[in-house]
């Protein structure tokens, strides 16, 4: 492993060839570009985040700056305290009251980037979309076809019967 | 930006976060019936008890000393005291005063491990006092999450199939149903889904002779629950169905799956 680099900030490119300059600390909560850092030492030239275009690298940027100072998950408390909530904070569903393209390029981009609670949030917010929701108030709202036959329909209708209300 | 990001452009382990996040298992249950690989998702089995384990954790999630105090005082000391007080539950019958049955310590309780059935006990009596309107969705809840394999986080100590037979006696008074098919018809739908589970699965042999078997009482039972793409699945298997017979070992080695 290489060296740990005191720098104190690292340049990011996005796949739209912009580079920002972020902090090295809030650029960290990303474990991509952690582990990169960890490996690499000292990185001047600008790291290419190849997934993530620049609207989307800034919100995620924005995002990790607001939580620069929250505490890391340690890995093996990745898979439960993470998901033991269905809260999401007042900044965060502000920060995630942007249109569906949007909110999916986040959750694309937080998991690319690896950023477990960015990706959560954004999982959640999904969730809370969808919640209450009839099949068919789902479908308008994502814009989703049905391309199940009328036989299906009727199955997966009568699978789900013991569900509804008796 | 591309031009169309939509929830069906996110890959295969962001969509089973998103079901994996879902608040309740209708939402679960209404996501499943979108579209097609929607609905390949919903029942995969990872999915479904990666959901499960989140739902449980954030309903079923008692303070650390209240379940010490219900595991080692408030539950029976055996399973049959764990069907009649599920039983109760499940037909809205638990008895008026929860706290007086809860009042009874069992006097062998060691034998069942902490964090089984407490947890449903426990949230009862609160939804029971606190959220009747929520009662009939967390029941119907449980009777879908039965359904999982009983290692998931619901941890029940009892065998799912036989869970099943006896809420659904209670449900239908069908006795003599269970006393013959081992799980009532009524059950078939959802032991389909799980069928198909075994089968995805390329589980082992005798797995699938019990897929098989099952399939056929189904199918001489209620045969308009059967896709035909699972039974085509089932029957090219080719495999004895002797063991038919076996119903509690079968029943068994499926609940285990």
């Amino acid at each position: 492993m290489a060296t740990p680099s005191t720098q104190a900030t690292v340049k990011l490119q996005s796949n739209d060839n912009v580079v920002i300059e972020v902090e090295r600390a809030i650029a960290e909560r990303s474990v991509l570009i952690k582990n990169m850092l960890e490996d690499c030492g000292e990185v001047t030239d600008a790291i290419p985040i190849s997934n993530v275009n620049e609207s989307i690298l800034r919100k995620v940027i924005e995002w990790c700056e607001h939580h620069k100072n929250d505490p890391v998950a340690a890995e093996n408390e990745n898979d439960d305290s993470r998901k033991k909530t269905t809260d999401i904070d007042e900044w965060d569903q502000k920060f995630m009251n942007v249109d569906q393209e949007m909110l999916f390029e986040i959750i694309l981009a937080a998991n690319f980037l690896d950023i477990k609670p960015l990706l959560d949030t954004g999982c959640k917010t999904v969730a809370n979309m969808i919640k209450g929701k009839s099949p068919e108030e789902i479908r308008k709202l994502f814009n989703i076809q049905n391309d199940f036959t009328p036989e299906e329909e009727e199955q997966i209708r009568r699978e789900n019967e013991w569900a509804e209300d008796r | 930006m591309s031009t169309s990001t939509t929830i069906l452009s996110l890959p295969n382990e962001l969509l089973q976060e998103v079901f994996i996040h879902l608040v309740d298992p209708e939402d679960y249950i209404s996501l499943s019936s979108l579209n097609k690989r929607l609905r390949f998702f919903s029942t995969d089995q990872i999915t479904r008890r990666a959901f499960a384990k989140r739902w449980f954790s954030l309903n079923c999630r008692p303070r650390a000393s209240e379940a010490r105090w219900i595991a080692s005082n408030a539950w029976g000391s055996t399973q049959r005291e764990g069907y009649a007080v599920l039983s109760e539950l499940l037909t809205e019958k638990l008895p008026q005063d929860l706290k007086s049955a809860i009042g009874s310590p069992a006097p062998n309780h060691v034998n069942l491990k902490e964090g089984d059935c407490w947890c449903l006990k426990h949230n009862y009596e609160q939804l029971y006092n606190n959220f009747p309107k929520r009662l009939e969705f967390f029941v119907r809840s449980i009777r879908w999450l039965l359904y999982l394999p009983k290692d998931t986080c619901w941890g029940c100590s009892m065998e799912r199939p036989q869970t099943v037979a006896a809420i659904d006696t209670l449900n239908d008074g069908e006795e003599d149903e269970i006393a013959t098919f081992g799980m009532p018809p009524n059950t078939s739908r959802m032991n389909i889904w799980a069928l198909e589970h075994v089968l995805q699965q390329s589980v082992d042999h005798a797995d699938r002779t019990f897929a098989r078997s099952y399939l056929q009482r189904l199918c001489e039972k209620d045969p308009l629950t059967v896709r035909p793409e699972v039974a085509n699945s089932v029957w090219s298997l080719e495999v004895d169905i002797e063991e038919i017979i076996i119903v509690d070992i079968i029943s068994e080695g499926f609940g285990n799956k």
